[in-house]
C-alpha cells in the first residue's frame, strides 16, 4: 500500500475492535510526515538520561536510525550478536483494512530503514540495552529480533526523550544535526518482530518513559519455537497517548510466552494495550499479568485475548490483572477474552480493580510511617510481583525509588 | 508546698466518638498514668475497639465531644504516624496482611521514624538485626518471617506474635492491646503475654482491651474497667475481672441502672 493510501486510511476508529480503547488524541498526531533520510543525533545528555542503570552494552536508535558507535551510539556488540540493516523489500507489513496490523504498516512505510538484531545459535549474549529515542520529534523503528536455536538474550529497551540540540562535530554528508528550535511533542512508531528458534530464550524488558506530551504506536509480533521462552516485561510510564498491539504466537510444543506488565498513568495520560496470545501448538504455556495504576483523569485499558485452536492440546494459560485507582476520575478498563476450541486445556483468568487499601494504609501509619511513604510502599507492593521479574536488581531499585510517586 | 501529680499519659474526659455518623463512645472518662496496666473489659459492641482505634488515630473515628489527651496534648491534632512516633502503639485485633511490603523493612522504617522524631540517628543495620533476632527468639518466631511480606500467610497466632514483636522493638510509651488474646491457643497466649510483660515499666502504660478474663491470668492489671454502652460503668482492681467472669456483664448494667 502506498504511503498516500495509508495516510488516507488514517488510524482506525473506535469501531475497530483493536482500537476500541485507544486514545482518540492519537489520530490528531501526524504519523506520516516523519523522518528524513538524515540521521539526526540526539544530544549526549539525552542519551545519557535514557540509559538505564544496568551494566550492559548499549545500542542507540535515534528516530529509526541506528546511531553508530563513532557518533555516540556506544557499545561493541558481544560475540555472536549482530546488527545489520535489512533490505527494503525484506520488510513487508501485513496490511488490511483491519486495524490489528496498522501500526506495522505505518512503521514500515515511514521508517528510514529496517534492522535485524540476531543472536547466533547457542550463544548466551547476556544483557543488551537498546535505547530508542525520537529524533526531531519523530521516529519509526522497524526491528527484527532473531534468536537462533538455543540462543539467549536479555534485552532491555529504554524509550525516552531524545530531544536534541545541534551537534558541533563534523559528520558525514547524510548526517545532519537537530535544531534546538524543535519542540514539537514526540511521536514514535515501533514495529518489532521477534523470532525465537527452538530452545531460545528472550527476556524483553521495555521501559517506556517518554515525555507526557509524546505519543507512541507500538506493535510486537512474536513467534516462539519449540521449548523456547519469551518473557515480555513492559514498564509503561510515559506518553500522553500510547497504543500497543502485541501478538504472541506459541508455534511449537513446549513454547512459553509470558507478558508481565507494569503500567502507570496519571494526569491526562491514556494508554491501551491489546495483547493476543495464540497457542498454535500443543503443550504450550502462557501467562499474562498486568499491574496498572491510574491517577488524575488518566485512562488505561488492557485487553488480553487468549486463543486456543483445536491444535492446542494440553495448552495452559493463566491471566491475572490488577488495577489500582488512585483517584475517582481515573479509569482502567480490563477485557479478558478466551477463545477456546479444544477440550484438554487449562485457562484461568482473574481481574480486580480497587483503590488503595485504607486499612493497610492505617496499619502502616500506626507504625510511624508517614502517609506519603505509606502510600508509596503500598503502590510498590501492588506492583511487586511484576517488578520482581525484572532480572536486574539495580533496575528494580531504580524503579522503586524513582518511578513510583 | 503541694505535690502536683504528674501529667497522665492518657486522659479521656467525657469522650464522645462517632464512627460513620453513629455514636459509639458516649461520655467515656479514663485516666492512665505511667507505670500502670489497665484492662478494659466489656461485652461485644460496647466500644472497646473504638477506644483503642480513636487513640491510635484511625480515620473515620470522629471525636464529637469531650477531650482526649496524651501527655496533656490534644490527640486530635496529631496524624496516626505522629502519634506512633510520640510513643503510642496499637496492637491490632486483626493485623493486616500486606504482601509486597517486607516485614523487616517495616520494622526498620518504623523504628527509624521514631528515632528521627526523637532526634536520634538511624539505627545501625547490624545492631538492628541483632536486636530483631533477640526479640524474635523471645517471641519464639522463625527468622524466616523477616523476609516475608508483613503478616503474609501468617496464622492468627503468628500475627499476634508479630504485633508484640513490633511493640518490643518500638518500645512504646503507651501500648494499646486490642483483643490480643483472641484466636490464641494456650501456648501462644503464654508467649504473647510474656512478651507484653517484658514491657511493664514505670515509664510506660499498657491498656488491654479484652472480652475474656483469660488474658488477665497472664498479664496482671492494676485496674479493671467495665465498658458498656459507650461509657465506663465500673472500675476496680484485678478482682473485678473475676467477678465479671462469674456474674457476667449484665450484672454491671443492672447495678449502673440502679
Amino acid at each position: 500500500m502506498s504511503m498516500d493510501n495509508l495516510r488516507a486510511l488514517g488510524l482506525p476508529s473506535g469501531r475497530d475492535e483493536a482500537w476500541k480503547y485507544a486514545a482518540r488524541t492519537l489520530s490528531r498526531r501526524d504519523w506520516w510526515a516523519t523522518p528524513t533520510d538524515a540521521l539526526s543525533l540526539p544530544e549526549k545528555a539525552a542519551i545519557d538520561a535514557a540509559v538505564l542503570p544496568v551494566e550492559a552494552p548499549v545500542l542507540v536508535f535515534a528516530g529509526g536510525h541506528a546511531v553508530p558507535r563513532t557518533l555516540g551510539g556506544f557499545g561493541a556488540l558481544p560475540a555472536g550478536v549482530s546488527l545489520r540493516p535489512l533490505p527494503e523489500d525484506a520488510v513487508k507489513a501485513p496490511i488490511g483494512n483491519s486495524g490489528e496490523h496498522r501500526v506495522a504498516a505505518i512503521a514500515a512505510a515511514t521508517t528510514p530503514g529496517a534492522w535485524e538484531l540476531a543472536v547466533a545459535a547457542n550463544v548466551d549474549a547476556g544483557t543488551l540495552q537498546l535505547l530508542h529515542l525520537p529524533a526531531q520529534g519523530a521516529g519509526a523503528l522497524v526491528l527484527r529480533i532473531n534468536l537462533a536455536r538455543g540462543a539467549r538474550l536479555q534485552l532491555l529497551e529504554s524509550l525516552a526523550d531524545g530531544e536534541s540540540t545541534p551537534l558541533t562535530s563534523s559528520a558525514s554528508a547524510n548526517i545532519s544535526t537537530n535544531s534546538a528550535a524543535n519542540t514539537a511533542p514526540a511521536t514514535l512508531t515501533r514495529w518489532l518482530q521477534v523470532h525465537l528458534a527452538d530452545g531460545a530464550s528472550l527476556t524483553h524488558a521495555i521501559v517506556q518513559q517518554l515525555p507526557v506530551d509524546a505519543a507512541l504506536l507500538e506493535q510486537l509480533d512474536v513467534s516462539v519455537g519449540r521449548d523456547a521462552t519469551y518473557l515480555a516485561l513492559p514498564v509503561s510510564l510515559g506518553t500522553q497517548a500510547a497504543h500497543t498491539a502485541a501478538h504472541l504466537s506459541l508455534e511449537s510444543p513446549g513454547a512459553f510466552g509470558h507478558w508481565q506488565q507494569f503500567l502507570r498513568v496519571d494526569g491526562n495520560q491514556h494508554t491501551d494495550v491489546q495483547l493476543t496470545v495464540t497457542h498454535v501448538a500443543a503443550n504450550t504455556t502462557s501467562t499474562q499479568a498486568v499491574r496498572a495504576l491510574a491517577g488524575g483523569r488518566a485512562r488505561g485499558a488492557f485487553s488480553g485475548k487468549v486463543v486456543m485452536p483445536p491444535s492446542a492440546h494440553g495448552a495452559d494459560s493463566a491471566q491475572s490483572i490488577r488495577n489500582l485507582l488512585l483517584s475517582a476520575t481515573a479509569e482502567l478498563d480490563t477485557r479478558p477474552q478466551l477463545e477456546i476450541h479444544v477440550d484438554d486445556v487449562k485457562a484461568s483468568h482473574g481481574s480486580t480493580t480497587g483503590s488503595l487499601d485504607q486499612q493497610a494504609l492505617f496499619y502502616l501509619r500506626s507504625r510511624g510511617i508517614g502517609e506519603q511513604e505509606a502510600r508509596r510502599l503500598l503502590m510498590q507492593a501492588f506492583a511487586a510481583d511484576v517488578i520482581a521479574r525484572l532480572p536486574w536488581p539495580s533496575l528494580r531499585e531504580w524503579l522503586a525509588t524513582r518511578v513510583l510517586p | 508546698m503541694t505535690n502536683t501529680p504528674p501529667t497522665p499519659l492518657l486522659e479521656a474526659r467525657d469522650l464522645h466518638v462517632e464512627v460513620n455518623g453513629k455514636p459509639i463512645l458516649k461520655g467515656l472518662s479514663l485516666t492512665v498514668n505511667a507505670g500502670e496496666v489497665h484492662a478494659i473489659m466489656g461485652p461485644n459492641g460496647s466500644g472497646k475497639s473504638t477506644l483503642s482505634h480513636v487513640v491510635a488515630g484511625k480515620p473515620g473515628y470522629t471525636v464529637t465531644g469531650g477531650s482526649l489527651l496524651y501527655r496533656g496534648q490534644d490527640l486530635q491534632a496529631l496524624a496516626p504516624e505522629e502519634r506512633a512516633r510520640a510513643g503510642i502503639f496499637l496492637a491490632f485485633q486483626y493485623p493486616l496482611e500486606i504482601p509486597g511490603v517486607n516485614n523487616v523493612y517495616l520494622l526498620k522504617a518504623a523504628l527509624n521514624a521514631k528515632r528521627k522524631h526523637l532526634g536520634q540517628p538511624e539505627v545501625d543495620a547490624f545492631e538492628f538485626l541483632q536486636l530483631v533476632r533477640a526479640k524474635m527468639q523471645r517471641m519464639q518466631m522463625d527468622e524466616a518471617f523477616l523476609s516475608r511480606g508483613v503478616n503474609e500467610g501468617f496464622s492468627g497466632g503468628e500475627k499476634k506474635r508479630n504485633e508484640v514483636l513490633q511493640m518490643q522493638i518500638l518500645e512504646p510509651t503507651l501500648a494499646l492491646l486490642d483483643e490480643t488474646d483472641s484466636g490464641l491457643d494456650i501456648d501462644a497466649l503464654k508467649v504473647v503475654s510474656a512478651g507484653v510483660n517484658d514491657l511493664r515499666s514505670p515509664d510506660r502504660a499498657i491498656v488491654m482491651v479484652t472480652h475474656y478474663q483469660r488474658l488477665l491470668d497472664y498479664i496482671f492489671p492494676d485496674f479493671v474497667h467495665v465498658l458498656a454502652d459507650g461509657r465506663i460503668l465500673l472500675s476496680g482492681g484485678k478482682e473485678l475481672a473475676l467477678e465479671l467472669e462469674a456474674r457476667g456483664y449484665d450484672w454491671v448494667r443492672a447495678q449502673d441502672a440502679a
